[in-house]
């Protein structure tokens, strides 16, 4: 259980951090912000 | 010594012929190629040239009134022309799109040196002489008509666009000899250097094919979003400029990622027909690959379909707000609801076909269990990619509702809704993919548990960041965050997949396979499938083609060249689907027509008696 539960963490953060600046790279190159600024 | 002279020369006799003609087709496409597109001005430099001293001058559209358009025994000028052009560009589409992945296949079996990818792809591209024929025949029945029912319509565009008119024809002679060629030359350019030879060819034919359907685009595109003229629609002389008008290349990039997945579904349902008349056991085993190959193909160029036509619709609404608006919240909106049932119908025949060729392996039984879940999930995209965000209601139906929206289901709706569920939709077929592959294999390497782990964490991350986008984005900002988050969307889903694959690859790299593959153990409604698929295309794109053109409404060159004819309105769209419906049946009777002659051609009578002893 062990084998398949902390490799699944560790990458869950790594993806999500990624996937995150993927998201504020994209939407900084568009002029926009990650978050909404009316 | 002697002997390795001889071959040698023998050898050099050989290849000689080959390499002149090669050489003289090389020559003989390569300066129209170099006029039509290797510079931006060439065809303005070469109006120039021609003319010398005498300057062109190109008066406006003229002004028509309804007598300008002939009216010939009754004849719907715009039906008739309107199924003349589906039908041509059904079978524009699949020819041009089997050369493709037949060079594919064809190279791939160069690599491998397995003999049966060589002999699917002549069969393939056996499939598409016949067709070619019939593309040629309806394209000039539409030609004809157009001269015929829209004569001045005709005139303008081909004074704009002479130079490319004249310039497709000649492309034409060179796309049959190369196609000709290269079927009835498959098996005389056999071995390692005529091999070779073949499949530059096949490249050539690819070029040639490609190149004429940009042509073709550019007199389609200019229609819609028309440059090089001024606003009163007076050409000023650069036919460049004309070409390479704002639409131009979204509709290239769209029709050509959509023409191999059309292509592929079209030869799929030909192996499913073969499949299902093949009383053979090594008939339908060779035939059940061959399905598979298609399908393949058609997914593979399916998965990124909706992004090229979410670019092409970004750029239609980013050329006229009004045609936009037209397009998709207007009057053509309620089509692109009927749009997403068949794009849906597409995703789940796909699906379901891998999911019933997972027969085909002893070891599928381990992955039977997610095959549901997958299920649910693409049903669930499917639901939400064709909710509508308005219905067609009665007073009381609207009062019961208490709006035009419905409480739960309105906000569905909305594009950032669907672009959502399509994300989704496309990377579950990812997985059956995915799941497909592995159903057969056991990894061997020592890191599984930890490979998988991080497989599953890729699609989670990615998922809820799809879903953030998605939800966040969508319904909590302005509609540039909501138009904008589409990107980073479609780049996870890209993202996603492309990782995914490459670490399977690495991960079953040396695998221990369960037992040989057992093709032609698939049940026959699997063939259904993809006999669904290749109809859910042809009529996707009939509608989908129906609305590209329609959004000009009345105007033969938008806002600068009135339709003044009797048919200049917007049909209703029960009529518009019935046309479409029409031409999507003709169609496919003609490819059965196709399928039967290929079975004809096989079949040999053996009368006794007839001819001479």
């Amino acid at each position: 259980m062990k084998a398949y539960v902390v490799p699944f963490f560790v990458a869950l953060i790594v993806c999500a951090t990624l996937f995150v600046l993927l998201d504020f790279g994209v939407m900084n190159l568009m002029g926009l912000t990650l978050f909404f600024t009316p | 010594m002697r002997a390795n002279k001889q071959l040698t020369s023998t050898g050099i006799r050989r290849r000689l012929p080959v390499c002149l003609f090669l050489a003289v087709l090389v020559l003989v496409l390569s300066p129209v190629d170099l006029v039509g597109l290797g510079s931006p001005a060439a065809f303005a430099q070469d109006l120039s040239s021609s003319q010398g001293a005498e300057e062109v001058v190109h008066g406006p559209p003229p002004k028509l009134s309804a007598a300008d358009y002939p009216q010939i025994a009754g004849v719907n000028a715009r039906v008739f022309v309107w199924l003349a052009a589906q039908l041509h560009l059904w079978f524009a589409a699949f020819v041009l799109a089997v050369p493709i992945f037949v060079f594919i296949i064809e190279a791939i079996g160069m690599k491998t040196r397995d003999e049966r990818y060589d002999s699917m792809a002549y069969e393939f591209i056996k499939i598409s002489i016949t067709a070619y024929s019939l593309t040629a025949i309806l394209g000039g029945l539409l030609a004809f008509s157009l001269i015929i029912f829209y004569p001045h319509v005709f005139q303008y565009m081909s004074g704009i666009f002479k130079e490319t008119m004249f310039f497709y024809a000649l492309l034409f002679f060179a796309e049959s000899a190369l196609l000709y060629i290269y079927y009835y030359g498959w098996y005389w350019l056999q071995g390692r250097f005529k091999k070779w030879v073949h499949l530059t060819l096949g490249l050539l034919l690819n070029a040639v094919g490609t190149t004429l359907m940009f042509l073709a685009n550019s007199w389609v595109t200019f229609m819609m979003s028309p440059a090089g003229v001024d606003p009163a629609g007076v050409f000023a002389g650069d036919a460049w400029a004309a070409m390479h008008n704002f639409l131009w290349n979204p509709i290239n990039l769209h029709r050509f990622v959509a023409n191999i997945a059309y292509g592929g579904s079209i030869v799929g349902a030909y192996a499913a027909f073969k499949f299902l008349s093949a009383t053979r056991e090594q008939d339908k085993a060779h035939y059940d690959w061959m399905g598979y190959t298609a399908n393949f193909i058609a997914i593979s160029a399916l998965l990124p379909l909706p992004f090229a036509g979410y670019y092409l619709a970004a750029e239609i609404y980013s050329y006229s707000q009004q045609m936009g608006i037209t397009l998709m919240g207007g009057i053509f909106a309620w089509l692109f609801i009927i749009q997403a049932v068949l794009i849906g119908t597409l995703f789940l025949s796909a699906n379901y076909y891998l999911w019933c060729g997972m027969g085909r392996s002893d070891g599928a039984h381990r992955y039977h269990k997610y095959v549901k879940y997958l299920a649910i999930v693409i049903v669930g995209a499917f639901l939400v990619w064709f909710t509508p965000h308005t219905l067609v209601l009665t007073n009381e139906e609207l009062k019961a509702l208490g709006g035009p929206y419905h409480k739960y289901l309105g906000p569905l709706g909305i594009m950032p809704a669907k672009n959502t569920a399509v994300n989704i939709m496309i990377l579950f077929t990812a997985l059956s993919f995915l799941i497909y592959r592995r159903a057969n294999r056991v990894a061997t390497v020592s890191w599984v548990a930890a490979g998988n782990s991080v497989q599953a964490a890729l699609f989670t991350a990615g998922i809820l960041n799809i879903l953030f986008l998605g939800i966040y984005h969508g319904y909590f900002t302005n509609t540039v965050y909501k138009v904008a988050a589409s990107i980073p969307q479609v780049l996870t889903t890209l993202i996603i997949i492309a990782v995914s694959i490459t670490l399977d690859t690495v991960m079953y790299r040396g695998a221990k396979e369960i037992a040989p593959l057992k093709w032609g153990r698939v049940p026959d409604r699997a063939q259904y499938a993809l006999f669904m698929l290749a109809v859910a295309f042809t009529w996707l794109m009939g509608l989908m083609g129906y609305i590209r053109s329609g959004i000009r409404q009345h105007w033969h060159v938008t806002d600068v060249f009135r339709d003044n004819s009797p048919d200049a309105f917007t049909p209703t769209l029960g009529y518009a689907a019935n046309v479409v419906s029409v031409g999507t049946i003709l169609f496919m009777a003609m490819v059965i027509f196709v399928f039967w002659l290929s079975q004809v051609s096989t079949r040999k009578a053996e009368v006794a008696g007839y001819w001479k002893a």
